[in-house]
């Protein structure tokens, strides 16, 4: 019996890469989509994604266009993951040892970015963005005011009590408040979880602009508690998130945001991340505006 | 009574997620749905919005996808729960239906042969995969879009030079030996050849030769910008060249927004030599230029396909301006329907879900209407900002397929909602005198795009009535019998929501100038 022929990976999450060299090993399939598949894999969920869609932390990118059911994943599949290769037992392994490694890490990318003689980042492109999609089925209507839903009625009161405990700096109080809006909305990444995946990618983004970790290390235990409360796969971007790692386009947004980037190009970017999933994008991207809001260090961000 | 559905460490994408909590709500005796993963919020919504039950809180778990129904009766939940089993099966049986080769390689090792590709990944990646095919010879449709101009160039001299066809970027419609690719319609087999730089308009075109009992050879996409100056038109040449050597085709119709000059004059130079009659319609283009050089000229997308099958059959060769009612018929009713308005209804309000019929149908008025305002307008200063978040103005045609209407959600062809919307919020308008919509069905078309259209000229023409306004709403259809929404049955769905449905763009176009023109 001749072995599957290898596939290969066009980019790598840098973190993931890393593990793998680290601690090569074994996982098991836990969920299989059309463009994208999830390994547990120890503590880690590891995703295999389609060719064109934004790089997650923890992913590969494979080269090709791929439906991964039709190529024989299946959920409960042993998988043996190293640096050389992704490999599972009578499928296509996938080859990472060529492959483009990429750094997801906001601290990494924003490490000392902002100019502070200007007031940014800048809010309207990204307001206008979610006001032209006009989504009423998520919780971007926190932010544009467009339509209602039980989800955005039962989340909206509930924020306030997390921006306060984020500006206290008060651990315990931020926990308590991120388990009251995890795991809320319809999708598989319910919209309270983009929403806080996108908030926690600020907190993020300001320590590594201003040097002081505090926010950092909050947005970590955030990211724990609110794990608790949802499922496994929306739970891994969530801690993800809480460790800094993003996906590309969130990325690359963040970076245009925090470094005096142009309208136009902060548009583009918002665009991106607002196209992801069914309202997860512009989910995230309500979070990223109300982290702005709140916790731009008092700046006038128009 | 509540009834739930637990399917324990269950995950299906959001976009099937959603699908599933819209079509849902629809069901006729369902009174309210919530579909999702069972996360303590979700837990609570369901308290919240009384679909709780004590099972739900027993069984359900964060991993689990649970569907909460509050019905009328058991048959009602069965009903349900078949609509949920049908969305989630429909993904599994595309996915089982045939497999998918991952690569490109992997394909000609299943069809040495195979020499059409069909592109559709986002645009960064578009032009490296449309390059890997023609390098192993591959014709190639471009169905991706923010493909750059450069890239397009390269990859069309370089199909150019290996006899190659790239069809797109942005290609959205083609009949290559009768197998309709992407949005295309039901169009018999017959010896009529299209090359064509326009989506809807290609579709009108090549549905109305069906509606008229002719058919096509080949319909040939070049993609939006093959006709600018950049790319000197090449997909048109090598298409309007294969038409020439192809002995099954007697007619060929170029279809195109109007060519750069200089391309313009070479294109028609190589149609005047074919050998064969040629329909051009450069939509809103030079008709004399056209018929200089000894071809026809169409006025409009119908009257190319009415030209083409005169040709065909050896028929008299008359540009089609009239009505397929009557005259006097279209003239009499325009007049009754004006009669009805109040004084403040002034306006033309034109929906379009199709860039080109849209396009075409401001060409066709704007000599009588002056300006009309537009995401896509005709001039510069009749630009209307915020189309999508903002107001109409006085005369105002959108086409709902622009970029600024498709960010994060598909195109209006496929989900028309965002413009059933606008029909309803414009209908609301005191100085909305008529409201013109195209409805685009075939493959890759809504299942049923009639239904949310007639819905919304229902409560649009109801909402006006009750204000002491008469609404009128024209539309269109664009397709054929044998497609699967099927013509006469989307017609009829629309004529009995109150629309008057005219059998084209065109003659829809002139109808509701005669209404504006019989207004006091």
């Amino acid at each position: 019996m001749t072995a599957p022929p290898v596939m290969q990976a066009d980019a790598a999450c840098g973190a993931l890469l890393r593990t793998l060299r680290d601690e090569p090993g074994t996982g098991t399939v836990h969920s299989v989509f059309d463009h994208a598949v999830n390994i547990e894999f120890g503590k880690e969920l590891v995703s295999l994604l389609s060719a064109g869609r934004s790089l997650q932390p923890f992913s590969a990118r494979l080269a090709a266009p791929v439906r991964f059911p039709s190529l024989g994943w299946a959920k409960g599949l042993r998988v043996r993951l190293s640096p050389a290769e992704i490999a599972p037992e009578g499928v296509s392994a996938v080859a990472l040892a060529d492959t483009k490694q990429i750094n997801l890490s906001i601290s990494d990318a924003l490490a000392g970015k902002q100019d502070c003689s200007r007031s940014f980042p800048r809010l309207e492109p990204l307001i206008a963005v979610l006001t032209e999609i006009g989504e009423t089925n998520g919780l971007s209507n926190l932010v544009t005011g467009l339509g209602t839903n039980p989800y955005a009625a039962l989340i909206g009161p509930r924020l306030p009590c997390l921006y306060a405990a984020v500006e206290r700096g008060d651990m315990a109080a931020a926990k308590t408040a991120a388990a009251r809006i995890a795991g809320c909305g319809i999708g598989l990444t319910p919209s309270s979880d983009d929403l806080l995946t996108g908030y926690l990618s600020v907190l993020h983004a300001l320590s590594a602009v201003d040097g002081n970790g505090q926010r950092s290390r909050i947005a970590a235990g955030i990211a724990c508690a609110a794990a608790q409360k949802t499922n496994r796969i929306s739970g891994a971007f969530l801690l993800q998130s809480g460790r800094g790692l993003v996906s590309e386009d969130v990325l690359t947004l963040l970076k245009d945001l925090f470094s005096n980037s142009d309208a136009g190009r902060i548009t583009a970017a918002a665009r991106r991340v607002a196209a992801f999933g069914s309202t997860s994008g512009t989910d995230t991207l309500t979070g990223i505006v109300l982290a702005i809001i709140h916790h731009n260090g008092g700046k006038n961000s128009g | 009574m509540v009834k739930l559905e637990i399917r324990k460490n269950a995950y299906f994408d959001s976009v099937t997620l959603m699908l599933i909590s819209k079509d849902l709500k629809k069901i006729d005796g369902v009174k309210e749905a919530l579909v999702g993963m069972g996360t303590d919020l979700n837990v609570e919504i369901a308290h919240n919005i009384g679909l709780a039950t004590p099972e739900f809180d027993a069984n359900v778990t964060a991993n689990d996808f649970f569907v909460a129904v509050e019905c009328d009766d058991e048959a009602v939940f069965e009903e349900a729960q078949k609509k949920v089993e049908e969305l989630l099966n429909k993904k599994s049986e595309q996915k089982e239906a045939a497999y998918y080769p991952p690569t490109l390689e992997g394909a000609i090792k299943i069809d040495p042969d195979l020499n059409m590709a069909v592109i559709s990944v986002p645009g960064k990646f578009a032009a490296d995969v449309a390059q890997s095919c023609l390098d192993r010879d591959i014709n190639v449709m471009l169905f991706s879009d923010n493909v750059t101009i450069d890239e397009e160039k390269a990859l069309k001299e370089c199909a150019f030079e290996k006899g190659l066809l790239v069809m797109g970027p942005d290609c959205g419609t083609a009949i290559i030996n009768n197998v309709p690719l992407a949005f295309a319609n039901v169009v018999p087999k017959g010896n009529i050849g299209m090359v064509c730089a326009s989506g809807t308009g290609t579709q009108e075109v090549s549905s109305i030769i069906a509606q008229l009992g002719a058919g096509v050879s080949q319909v040939i996409g070049t993609g939006g910008r093959d006709l600018k100056k950049e790319i000197g038109g090449l997909m048109m040449k090598l298409g309007l060249d294969a038409l020439i050597n192809d002995p099954n085709t007697k007619v060929i119709t170029l279809v195109s927004k109007p060519p750069a000059k200089e391309i313009a004059s070479e294109i028609l130079d190589i149609a005047k030599n074919a050998g064969k009659p040629v329909v051009v319609c450069f939509i809103g283009g030079d008709r004399a230029e056209i018929e200089a050089k000894g071809l026809v000229a169409a006025v409009s997308l119908e009257d190319a396909a009415h030209k083409a099958v005169a040709l065909l059959r050896g028929e008299p060769v008359k540009d089609f301006v009239q009505f397929t009612m009557g005259e006097e018929k279209a003239e009499a009713m325009a007049r009754e329907i004006a009669g009805k308005m109040a004084k403040s209804q002034k306006y033309v309000r034109g929906f379009y879900t199709g860039g080109t019929l849209c396009d075409e149908a401001m060409k066709l008025m704007i000599g009588n209407l002056g300006h009309i305002y537009s995401n896509i307008p005709l001039h510069a200063e009749d630009q209307l900002e915020n189309a999508r978040t903002g107001k109409s103005r006085e005369h105002t045609f959108l086409d709902f397929g622009d970029d600024e209407f498709t960010v994060g959600r598909p195109h209006p062809m496929i989900d028309p909602s965002l413009r059933a919307e606008r029909v309803i919020t414009d209908g609301q308008d005191p100085e909305t005198a008529v409201i013109m919509c195209d409805c685009v069905i075939g493959y890759g078309s809504h299942e049923d795009p009639a239904a949310d259209l007639s819905d919304a000229i229902r409560t649009a023409k109801a909402e006006a009535e009750k204000a002491g306004r008469h609404l009128c709403c024209v539309c269109a259809v664009c397709g054929t019998e044998g497609d699967p929404q099927c013509l006469s049955r989307t017609q009829k769905k629309l004529e009995d929501a109150g629309a008057v449905v005219l059998p084209s763009n065109a003659q829809a176009t002139r109808f509701v100038e005669r209404i504006l023109a019989n207004l006091n």
